[in-house]
């Protein structure tokens, strides 16, 4: 008998959206609300009696905690990203209460993703996931860039999930099984799918090689769509990564750890080298995420040295800064419409002060530099990485990191030392200027008491 | 003592810049602005004044100490402590930094309110470094300096300033992120980040040899050594007068105090093996700086090449690794911090007035401006090392113990010393005597204020010149206990 | 005997017709070329005893997606001399990934042998059951969420291809049902010979 109950997060999803199909069409407004609504209540009950969910399943405790955690943090994102949504949308005449329900298909194939015990249900989670991104790539229809960005997405993320069901028939063709639990005694042919299954995971998280995709798409789509690939579906593609690393047992297959490292370290040089000489703002995040990709990467292959606390404390600073970057962003406008350029910051500390100082905060924590959380994040994940003995890896990390100080000094020196050309128009968004304003504070204040957060997501696993 | 005293130091200039950005610009007078400035310095000050006060010189270890747990995880804490090797550089960076604002008071004009905050943030995490007895707060601070710094020069610095921040910024970044790979490593085997534990801990030698290598990655460009020292002269070129003082007084005091505080007490078969190594770099550091320094048209360059010379002189003395190697070579810190960070401001006022860093645009100087060139005198004959005055001591006591360790070196840095008497005195010719040209003219002398803090420098110089004792009695016994 | 016979009848017909597609110069005679390839391969599945797939393939393919690629071809004006420009450049390429795609058939076909249970499911007199069987109960969530990702398909596509366009008139019901008859119907008396002044 199917155990509905351990769905109710999803289906809880899914009923907002049937909600939201029938009220957008009368009050785009109203999605917006219910839908904040929703998930305000799901983080709740999530909270509070998720392990309630799972109590049938045969999962461990370890793993249950990382899919409710994971799960709240999707939540509380999907909460704060779709009442940031509102104000861009209308700037670029785009709020359609459409857009509301591909962030709803994301997030739920995005659950579906995180808490699958077997290759078919994740691969129709990825999906799910996959598809809404596309559309939101895509949903600036009369933009030629919006709808190039979105072509590439969809026939490069096509090639991926090819890749990806052609992986799993392997894996099942060698086992007859999809779960995750059967697959202990591997043989070439499981290896030779697992490698393709991780090829399609390393593309949706955009680890290079497989990040030829990313700054085109990042910089032809919407703002507010990119923010959104940026952050909710990359960290729930990324946890994912993380259970199939640990509960397939890769480190144990040589030629899948050696991918790994590979990938890892090509990241991390690819994020920084493409990076330099961008000058084209989404390009440049774009980049600079590969990068911490490969960051991320490090972590999950040093995770027997390291906490789950310093894991999500890492993937949480990211999130936070990325939403803190993107919501400054989304506020600058010239009367030409958004800024692109990275010269559009020029004289951004003479114009806007807060928004200067928080970018600061911003760039200097997702260099690495204290006094900001973002450096104890990269100490973490580095010092796990040597106790595991990935030395090159570790100093290729630091290395990669020393350039990329480069370019957020770089955009650093546009917002401080030049002087603006174009006049921006701020767009004074009480809600945008919140999120940038605390995400700034949260960041310095999570490097002097990391703490907290850290013993409370490690008290979940034991 | 439970007073706070070193948190309160952290924190007064913190706190200071916190207030200030919250501040509204627009009713605020650049004016009131440097005052308040001023006033949070100057008390910051009087206050690192208590530490020699009541600093007890007769027991060894860290004194003032405080400790804060920061995480459970790792055994890395809020820990700090000072020292006898600490307290004189927190004085001097408490007594440079109003003159740093004094000087700034005519010459900056535009952004005044980020003027004053960066520097209160430096302050901050300069004596954050001088405090710390955890290694990963060393390091943060450490780091954390490069900030302020970048925004000083970016914003306020001279044509080309983008470059010079650029330059001093990655140079310095790349050097510590390999000295936070060492850190991380020696965490992962010590279990714990106390300067003191790790320091009784002895590595195995080739993991030394590593460790110590990643470590003069970094204290070696921030001193600079010879071959990474191409950033010093453009970043003091472009800073303004105010950034290059702090940066000559106390930022490559830095590079130095961490081999006293980390290499040496970390590493010690690294550090007699690498002798050689940091010997025939400093030698090449004395003589070819030198040499350059005696071809500069500049006279900011000039000084600045000067600076990676007299350093030389205490990386040396460092690395003989004898009691008075060590104290001649912190002397020589402590006096090149004062007499650089005088020469700095010297070439200040002429430009402020002068609009040109050329030596070959001044001559005559003296006539026009007596009293300028009695204060540009003493800190260049200081500079050169006449006895009585404070740089006489450091290098006579390093040359004097490097016999001990090989004649050559000697040789070499006496050599050091008769070349940066020349350029210092070929420098001082060329701008003070000669013809007046006209528009040396115009030319006005030192205002009352410039007048006062020169009064003090050169107080101190001479103080120190002649009556050394003063701060042997407070690092001897340091150096003899906690580092060697 | 007869089987085999069949069997190697099928799948070279629809080697010949897969090349087919490929190579006609007319895109029309490529896709009526794709219909004859998925008749072949339906015929192999009945072949093997997998009728359902078999007449799924049929149904899905031929009904639906090839009469669809149909109509594209014929709305779209494809020039098909540089189809055939393009085709020349990815040859390598493809004979490459086509390359690698026969050496793991042959691998897995000659060394080894799937522990997985297809040929039971098939073996067994009614497939369409089985299926029926695992699809609903084994495999229900993942049916159900194929559900979903077919809905958001619908609506992308929608979002996608529709262009509200003011100059078109559309019929507004709300407006239509909250309006009475005495707005819209005016009666007057005209005299003879006068006419109406339509504005009062």
């Amino acid at each position: 008998m199917i155990d509905f109950y351990s769905f109710a997060p999803e289906i809880f999803i899914l009923a907002l959206i049937l909600i939201s199909i029938t009220f957008g069409i009368l009050n785009k407004g109203v999605t917006i609300t219910i839908n904040a609504t929703g998930f305000s209540l799901l983080t709740i009950f999530l909270i509070f009696k998720g392990h309630s969910l799972y109590q049938n399943s045969l999962y461990s405790l370890n793993t249950i905690n990382l899919i409710l955690l994971s799960k709240i943090i999707l939540s509380i994102g999907s909460i704060v990203f779709i009442l940031l949504s509102r104000r861009p949308l209308k700037n670029e005449n785009l709020f359609r209460y459409e857009y509301i329900l591909f962030i709803l298909f994301a997030i739920l194939g995005s659950f579906v993703l995180i808490s699958s015990d077997n290759f078919l249900t994740a691969f129709i989670g990825l999906e799910l996931q996959s598809l809404s991104l596309y559309l939101m790539a895509a949903f600036n229809t009369k933009n030629l860039n919006s709808n190039e960005a979105g072509i590439k997405y969809f026939s490069l993320g096509a090639l991926s999930s090819g890749f990806l069901l052609f992986g799993i028939s392997m894996i099942y063709f060698d086992t007859a099984s999809f779960t995750f639990q059967n697959l202990d005694n591997f043989s070439t042919i499981s290896e030779v799918g697992l490698a393709l299954v991780l090829i399609a995971l390393f593309f949706k998280v955009s680890a290079a090689p497989f990040h030829i995709w990313t700054p085109d798409v990042y910089e032809g789509s919407p703002t507010i769509s990119t923010l959104f690939f940026a952050t909710l579906p990359k960290f729930a593609s990324l946890i994912f990564l993380f259970r199939i690393y640990h509960e397939l047992n890769i480190p144990k297959i040589d030629s899948l750890h050696y991918i790994f490292q590979i990938v890892c370290a090509i990241s991390l040089l690819v994020g920084v080298y493409g990076a330099i000489t961008q000058k084209i703002i989404k390009r440049l995040l774009a980049f600079s995420s590969i990068n911490h990709i490969g960051f991320m990467l490090l972590a999950i292959m040093s995770y027997q040295y390291m906490s789950e606390g310093t894991i999500f404390f890492y993937l949480i600073i990211y999130l936070i800064t990325t939403f803190g970057v993107f919501s400054v962003i989304l506020n600058l406008r010239t009367s030409e419409g958004e800024i692109t350029l990275l010269t559009g910051l020029n004289g951004l500390k003479a114009s806007s002060r807060s928004k200067a100082i928080s970018m600061l905060v911003f760039l200097f924590s997702l260099a690495g530099i204290p006094p900001f959380a973002g450096f104890f994040a990269k100490f973490f994940i580095l010092s796990a990485s040597i106790n595991e003995g990935f030395y090159v890896l570790s100093v290729i990390a630091v290395i990669s990191s020393v350039i990329a100080a480069f370019y957020y000094l770089s955009v650093i020196k546009n917002m401080f030392f030049n002087e603006s050309e174009t006049e921006l128009l701020l767009d004074n968004n009480k809600l945008s200027s919140f999120i940038f304003i605390s995400s700034a504070i949260i960041i310095t204040l999570f490097f002097f008491y990391p703490d907290p957060l850290i013993n409370l997501v490690d008290s979940l696993f034991k | 003592m439970s007073f706070p005293i070193l948190s309160l130091l952290i924190l007064t200039p913190l706190i200071g810049a916190l207030t200030l950005s919250l501040s509204n610009s627009a009713q605020l007078k650049n004016k009131t602005i440097f005052a308040s400035g001023l006033w949070i310095t100057t008390g910051e000050f009087l206050l690192s004044l208590l530490l020699p006060i009541f600093y007890d010189k007769s027991q060894n270890g860290y004194q003032f100490t405080e400790f804060h747990t920061w995480f459970d995880k790792f055994d890395i804490n809020y820990y700090l402590g000072v020292d006898g090797v600490s307290i004189p550089l927190i004085l001097l960076t408490t007594f440079l930094v109003p003159i740093c604002l004094l000087c700034s008071w005519n010459s900056i004009q535009n952004r005044v309110k980020e003027f004053v905050i960066y520097f209160l943030l430096l302050e901050s995490f300069i004596i954050g470094v001088f405090v710390s007895i955890d290694i990963v707060i060393f390091y943060v601070f450490f780091e954390a300096v490069l900030i302020p710094m970048f925004l000083i020069i970016g914003i306020w610095g001279g044509e080309n300033r983008l470059y010079a921040t650029f330059k001093f910024f990655l140079y310095t970044l790349a050097g510590s992120v390999l000295m936070l790979l060492a850190i991380i490593y020696i965490i992962s085997i010590t279990n714990t980040g106390n300067i003191e534990v790790i320091s009784k801990f002895v590595f195995a030698e080739n993991i030394q040899l590593i460790l110590f290598l990643c470590f003069f990655a970094s204290f070696a460009v921030k001193v600079p050594m010879f071959p990474f020292h191409t950033w010093l002269p453009d970043a003091h070129v472009q800073a303004p007068t105010s950034g290059s003082v702090i940066l000559a007084g106390v930022l490559l005091k830095l590079g130095a105090y961490g081999f006293m505080r980390l290499s040496i007490p970390f590493f010690e078969f690294a550090s007699y093996y690498f002798q050689p190594l940091i010997f025939s770099l400093s030698c090449i550091a004395i003589v070819y700086t030198s040499i350059v320094a005696l071809r500069q048209t500049d006279m900011k360059k000039m000084i600045a090449y000067s600076s990676v010379a007299h350093m030389g002189f205490v990386t040396i003395g460092i690395f003989t690794l004898t009691q008075d190697g060590m104290n001649g070579a912190y002397f020589q810190m402590i006096s090149h911090g004062i007499v650089s960070a005088a020469l700095f401001l010297i070439v200040g006022v002429v430009y402020e007035r002068h609009h040109t860093r050329m030596i070959a645009d001044y001559s005559g100087v003296t006539n026009i401006m007596p009293r300028y060139s009695f204060f540009f005198m003493v800190f260049m004959l200081s500079s050169v090392g006449l006895p009585g005055t404070s740089g006489f001591v450091g290098e006579f006591l390093v040359i004097m113990s490097t016999i001990s360790v090989s004649v050559y070196l000697t040789i070499f840095t006496a050599v050091g010393v008769i070349l940066g008497a020349s350029y210092m005195l070929l420098l001082y010719k060329n701008v003070n005597f000669g013809d007046v040209k006209a528009d040396i003219k115009k030319l006005t002398d030192l205002t009352n204020i410039e007048i006062f803090y020169f009064t003090c420098l050169a107080f101190l110089t001479i103080l120190l010149g002649v009556y050394p004792k003063l701060l042997f009695d407070m690092i001897d016994a340091s150096i003899s206990i906690g580092i060697l | 005997m007869f089987l085999l016979g069949t069997f190697y009848f099928f799948a070279s017909f629809l080697v010949v017709t897969c090349i087919s597609v490929i190579f006609s110069k007319n895109p029309v005679n490529s896709v009526l070329f794709l219909v004859l390839a998925f008749l072949n391969s339906t015929f192999l599945f009945i072949l093997i005893g997998a009728e359902f797939v078999g007449i799924i393939l049929a149904i899905v393919y031929i009904g639906a997606v090839a009469i669809l690629f149909l109509f594209v071809v014929m709305m779209l004006d494809i020039q098909i001399t540089t189809l055939m420009f393009n085709i020349k450049r990815y040859v390598p390429l493809a004979l490459l990934f086509a390359g690698v795609i026969l050496a793991e058939i042959i691998y897995l076909t000659v060394f080894k042998s799937s522990k997985s249970n297809i040929s039971e499911i098939v073996r067994s007199s009614n497939n369409t059951e089985e299926i029926g069987n695992v699809l609903y109960t084994k495999y229900f969530i993942d049916f159900q969420l194929s559900g979903i990702v077919l809905l958001l398909a619908m609506i992308g596509a929608i979002v996608l291809t529709h262009v509200y366009r003011p100059s078109i008139k559309r019929q507004n019901i709300d407006k239509q049902n909250t309006t009475y008859s005495k707005d819209r119907i005016k009666l007057v008396e005209t005299k003879s010979g006068e006419g109406i002044n339509y504005n009062e």
